[in-house]
Order: structure tokens, then C-alpha cells, then sequence
């Protein structure tokens, strides 16, 4: 005898609306993630249209449009798609989530009514230092909507525990029994631009949409407060060490001897390009060579994943000179490697620092980003 | 059209369960006595609290609902909701009037499950309701790996809120200012109360002392710098069992090129 076949499970259709409201909210929640987290993936080939949120430049990677307010706002304002839904399929019928423009316009981007609202922590209850508020119903159940937090979830990455080592030599360090997050790419303009808004300097924020992914370039007084205004740091000079040496073993955690390779990808830079590029005037850079460090010559471009690290990092080296707290040595706070110096600079290696008075000019830009211990 | 009306005749007829239930955060006072599934019946002619739902409104403001349930006797039976701020205490408002209040009740039982509690209501006319307060799953902290975020780490992807309320929540709820203890850790390295520094307004600093976790403050980190404390460097990489005390072993932190460390007691500090 055949066993007779279990009969797939049905779940019974919620007998009131409120009911039915809440299961479909939950069915769409794995969407409603993917677009924010994935906004690359919805990014449409032949741009978007929405000229106040985004101006997208060729020179901007994709995953830029991750956790990103102004892609949010810009799918549901029909800059994506005409009338866009996130469809659920539930009790044998198609429902269509919308976000809600219910929120104040954010006079400073556009006059238009807002999908989304900037939060920032106040008070306990909620475990988020920021983070974006946003409201959907059901075109189908009228009456009602469920407001929801989304987090930036995009930000930053993981820095395992381990032993590193600081510079070139000698000093060596753990972040045994700590959590520490750092971000993966520089602050960029929209992160300020939001940061200004909060804190009630709408007057301040930039207004050329094809800056808003660049780099911040802030005062280094100004780059601590940002950090700290989301319970950051600024990232140390040790930490960019740390998230830039490949480790020799990733399963060795406590390593008798810490290496401290001249680039992320080569133990020794002359095995690289930019070691080639030093020995040889007449080097033509790659493609490839740009992605990885995009120094003087390459096509400016950010946002693109190549120049990962170890650990998700990016930029370590070239792009912009970058800002760095160091306490070990503290007239060593600056990254000078950068977009700026060609590829046969000495400038180009890891653990090599130099002196910045905190002050931007024109002639030397100085991004920075922020890193985030939590307590265990 | 058709189905509109017939959902728009439903939510009418229903128009009972507060919406925000569908999307609690947590679940906290249940009675010790009742059980699930029994109908309750005493003790007659009490106000009794059966649970605390708590959940964040939209202006992001730490709620919780008072569920109390006065058991009938001679008189019908009352369901009574009443909002408060977290930290306020559901006693205090027992025999207060409810924010809501269903009369009329001939018979109530509940059943509490994993993320739902299911509330079985009889009134005197015969009609009965069956509410599902529903709760989002609760959090559970990953272990930290290679790509995770910091927002995962800490808090779910998505945060569902309840309607904004008119409830005014204490001065508690403000952010802990610069200098206080927010992580309480002794000499002995006993963690003496739980961390809330992320509650802190700009972030938090350590004291290094030896231990695994040291005791922690609201406020910038200035660590390694004159008068403040020194950095952590952590107690791994000398490779030693035992512990650091910081009057015989100060490697544990460190100080800014031409600054010393200096120990108050077990504390590194930079002078």
C-alpha cells in the first residue's frame, strides 16, 4: 500500500481585514528588503527618471543605489516603472503593496511629498542608531497602512577577531572580545546631506545632485562630529591597516608571526602594477589595474565593488587621500595614496602615512569614513 | 468592487482589534495563573492584568498596552486596553478607565503561542470574536561573520511601528548624556549591569582595565590622548594566561608617541 500523500497545508484566509492586512504586510516583507537592499538590481538600463533624486553618472558603480533613500523615492515616484507594486500572491489572490508619500516633502531635494522620512534615534526601545521610516498598504484593503523602519544595512562590515599588526612594523594589537564595523566606502555628500538635514542645516546641503555620491569633503572637526552624531568614530589608522593586510592564514586567528603586505592584493608591491609602474616610466594602465587602485590616469568611478579587500573594505588604495585617527602615531592621519599621484608614487603602499592639518583645499580633497564598535 | 465592498461590510462588522496588535514587539506580564485555554473565572468581580504588549509607534515613541480583564460575576465581564510609556507600570492604571473597553463579556480565554497570543471573547449576546495579537519574531543577535552589518547585528532589517499615539512618554526616554556609566564592570571583571551605550548621545569610550570588557561611558573616545583614558590594545596578542594588572603589566593599552601610561588602580590612563 502506498502511503497515501499529505495534502499541502492551507492557511485559511484572515476573517477580517485588519487580519488579512498584517499576513499580507508580513508575505511582502522579503521584497519590500530586496528593494531597498538591492537597488542595483532594479536599476533600470536606460536610467532612471526622476532628475531631482538622481542624476546618475556612468562613473557611479550600482551598488551605490543600495539602502539609498533617493532610489526608494524614485521607484515609487514612477522614476523606475509606471505604477509600481510589489505583487504577493496569498489565499489565491494577487495583492499590490505600495509605499505611501505621506511623509513631509524634504524642501532641500524637492517639493514633493516624501516616501521615506529621515529617523534618528532618540530614545531606548529601538536598537537602531538611524535609519529610514517609511509606509506601505495594500491597494486591495483600503483604509489602512503600516508604517515600518528600514535599516542601512549596506553601511559597513564586520571586522573579525584576530591578531593585526599597525604599519610597516612593530606594533601589534587584537580586537579580541570587541564588534567592530567599518564602513566600506567613504561618506559620500547624500550621507551628509542627510546628516545636515537632521540636524537642522537644510541651508547646507549640497545641491548638485552628481556630487551627492562622491565624497564628503568635511573638515576633520566636521568628520568627527558626523561619526559621533551616529554613535561613530572616525576610522583609525590601525583599523585601515587591519581591514586592508589580507591575513596570511584567515583560519589563524592568533598568529605567531602578522604580516603586513605592501598592497591588498600582493604581499609585495613589485609583484603589482603599481611595483611595475615604478620600474618601468612607460606603464600603460589596465582596466583591471584601475579597479583595484584608481590612481592618476585611471577614469575616476566609485561605487564599483573591484577594489574589495579581505573584508569588504574598499579604497585601500588610491581613490582619495583619506582621514585616519591615529593615536600610535598621531602626525600620521592621513592616506596620501590617491587618485592624485601617479602609479609610480611611493605614496602607493599600504602603512604609509602621512601628516593632514584637518583643513580641505582644493588641491588635496580629503574624504574619510566612520567606523563602529558595539558593545557584546 | 465586489470584493472591496464585501472587505469594506467584514471590517465594519469587525472593527474590534486594534490594528498595531498585528505587529508587537513584545510580550511581558503575562498572568501567572491563568491558564491557556480556560475560561476565566476568577476571582469574580476583579480587575485582573492578563498581559503587557509592548511596541514603538510611529513617532518612534516605546509603548506598551495594558491588557486587563475585570471577571464577571453578577456584573458582565470588561476587556480594557490602556496605553502607556514604556517605563510606566500597568499596576497603576488597573482600576483607571481603559484607552478602550469592550463590555458585555459572558466569558474570555486566551492561548499563548510562539509570536501569537489568541484572545477567545464570548458577550452576553451570543456573538463571540477570536483577536490574534501577533508578534514580530523576536530578535536574536547573529554571531558576527565576515559581510554582516552592524544594523543586523543590532536590530532587525525591518521594523514594523503601530499608528502614532497620543500617549506622552516620560523624559526617561532621552538619550544618556556624556560620562555616564553605560557599561558597569568591577575591578574583578564581573560585569555588574547590562550595556546600554547605545543609548549614548555621540557614541561611547572605554576605560581599559585588564579585562575582556572594561567599564564603558557616554561620550567621545579621546582614548591615548593627555588625561584621558588609554586605548585598548587588547589581552590576546602577548600571548599570556594571566590577567593584566596594570601596576606590573600595562600592555593591554597604550598611550599617543611621547605620553606614558599611568595606572589608577587597575585603569590605564594617559598623562
Amino acid at each position: 500500500m502506498r502511503p497515501r500523500p499529505h495534502a499541502p497545508v492551507k492557511m485559511k484566509r484572515p476573517e477580517t481585514p485588519e487580519k488579512l492586512f498584517t499576513q499580507v504586510i508580513e508575505a511582502s516583507q522579503a521584497e519590500i528588503l530586496q528593494l531597498w537592499e538591492e537597488g542595483d538590481r532594479f536599476f533600470p538600463k536606460e536610467g532612471t527618471r526622476c532628475e531631482e533624486e538622481i542624476q546618475h553618472e556612468k562613473t557611479i558603480g550600482r551598488s551605490y543605489y543600495q539602502c539609498n533613500p533617493h532610489f526608494w523615492q524614485c521607484y515609487w515616484q514612477n522614476g523606475v516603472e509606471v505604477n509600481p507594486s510589489i505583487k504577493v500572491d496569498l489565499f489565491g489572490q494577487t495583492f499590490h503593496v505600495v509605499a505611501q508619500p505621506v511623509f513631509e516633502p524634504i524642501k532641500a531635494f524637492s517639493n514633493d511629498p516624501r516616501f521615506y522620512e529621515l529617523f534618528k534615534k532618540t530614545g531606548a526601545g529601538i536598537n537602531l542608531q538611524y535609519g529610514y521610516m517609511v509606509e506601505l498598504s495594500v491597494k486591495e484593503i483600503p483604509g489602512v497602512s503600516q508604517p515600518m523602519l528600514l535599516a542601512d544595512t549596506c553601511r559597513d562590515t564586520y571586522l573579525p577577531e584576530r591578531i593585526y599588526g599597525y604599519g610597516k612594523d612593530g606594533f601589534i594589537w587584537d580586537n579580541f572580545g570587541r564588534n567592530i564595523f567599518i564602513d566600506k566606502f567613504y561618506v559620500t555628500n547624500r550621507q551628509v546631506n542627510e546628516w545636515r538635514i537632521l540636524k537642522g542645516e537644510a541651508s547646507k546641503v549640497e545641491a548638485d545632485r552628481k556630487k551627492w555620491p562622491l565624497p564628503a569633503l568635511l573638515s576633520l572637526k566636521e568628520q568627527i562630529n558626523y561619526c559621533a552624531f551616529y554613535g561613530k568614530r572616525l576610522l583609525e589608522a590601525k583599523l585601515f591597516d587591519a581591514a586592508s593586510m589580507s591575513p596570511s592564514d584567515f583560519k589563524d586567528t592568533k598568529p605567531e608571526r602578522i604580516i603586513r603586505p605592501d598592497t591588498p592584493w600582493q604581499r609585495d608591491h613589485r609583484r603589482s602594477f603599481l611595483g611595475m609602474a615604478r620600474i618601468n616610466p612607460d606603464y600603460q594602465l589596465t582596466p583591471l589595474d584601475c579597479q583595484l587602485a584608481q590612481v592618476k590616469g585611471c577614469q575616476e568611478k566609485y561605487f564599483s565593488t573591484d577594489s574589495a579587500t579581505w573584508m569588504g573594505f574598499h579604497y585601500s588604495l588610491g581613490f582619495y587621500p583619506e582621514s585616519l585617527r591615529n593615536v600610535i602615531e598621531p602626525n600620521k592621519n592621513l592616506k596620501m595614496s590617491s587618485h592624485l599621484l601617479s602609479p609610480d608614487s611611493a605614496w602607493h603602499e599600504l602603512g604609509k602615512l602621512a601628516d593632514w592639518n584637518g583643513q580641505q583645499n582644493e588641491k588635496q580633497p580629503v574624504a574619510f569614513r566612520c567606523y563602529e564598535e558595539v558593545v557584546k | 468592487m465586489i470584493m472591496l465592498l464585501t472587505l469594506l461590510v467584514t471590517f465594519l462588522t469587525h472593527a474590534t482589534q486594534p490594528l498595531h496588535w498585528g505587529n508587537l514587539l513584545e510580550l511581558s506580564n503575562k498572568h501567572e495563573f491563568y491558564q491557556n485555554n480556560e475560561v476565566i473565572i476568577k476571582p469574580r468581580e476583579s480587575w485582573q492584568n492578563l498581559f503587557t504588549f509592548s511596541y514603538i509607534d510611529r513617532d518612534l515613541k516605546h509603548l506598551k498596552d495594558c491588557v486587563f480583564y475585570y471577571v464577571p460575576g453578577e456584573s458582565s465581564g470588561i476587556l480594557k486596553m490602556k496605553t502607556i510609556g514604556a517605563q510606566g507600570k500597568c499596576d497603576d492604571h488597573l482600576l483607571a478607565p481603559g484607552d478602550k473597553e469592550w463590555k458585555n463579556i459572558k466569558t474570555l480565554q486566551f492561548n499563548v503561542q510562539q509570536n501569537v497570543v489568541s484572545i477567545e471573547v464570548g458577550f452576553n449576546d451570543f456573538k463571540s470574536e477570536r483577536w490574534e495579537a501577533r508578534f514580530q519574531k523576536s530578535f536574536v543577535r547573529p554571531e558576527p561573520v565576515l559581510n554582516l552589518s552592524s544594523a543586523e547585528y543590532k536590530a532587525p532589517k525591518i521594523v514594523m511601528l503601530a499608528p502614532r499615539s497620543s500617549v506622552v512618554v516620560g523624559s526617561e526616554e532621552t538619550k544618556l548624556k556624556k560620562d555616564f556609566q553605560c557599561h558597569q564592570i568591577n575591578d574583578d571583571c564581573e560585569e555588574l549591569s547590562s550595556s546600554v551605550c547605545d543609548q549614548c548621545a555621540e557614541g561611547w569610550y572605554e576605560m581599559p582595565n585588564g579585562c575582556m570588557q572594561g567599564p564603558k561611558f557616554c561620550g567621545r573616545d579621546m582614548c591615548g590622548t593627555k588625561g584621558n583614558p588609554a586605548c585598548r590594545r587588547g589581552m590576546v596578542w602577548q600571548r599570556k594566561d594571566e590577567r593584566f594588572d596594570c601596576r606590573t603589566d600595562s600592555s593591554f593599552a597604550y598611550c599617543a608617541k611621547g605620553l606614558t601610561i599611568q595606572c589608577e588602580g587597575l585603569k590605564a590612563y594617559c598623562r
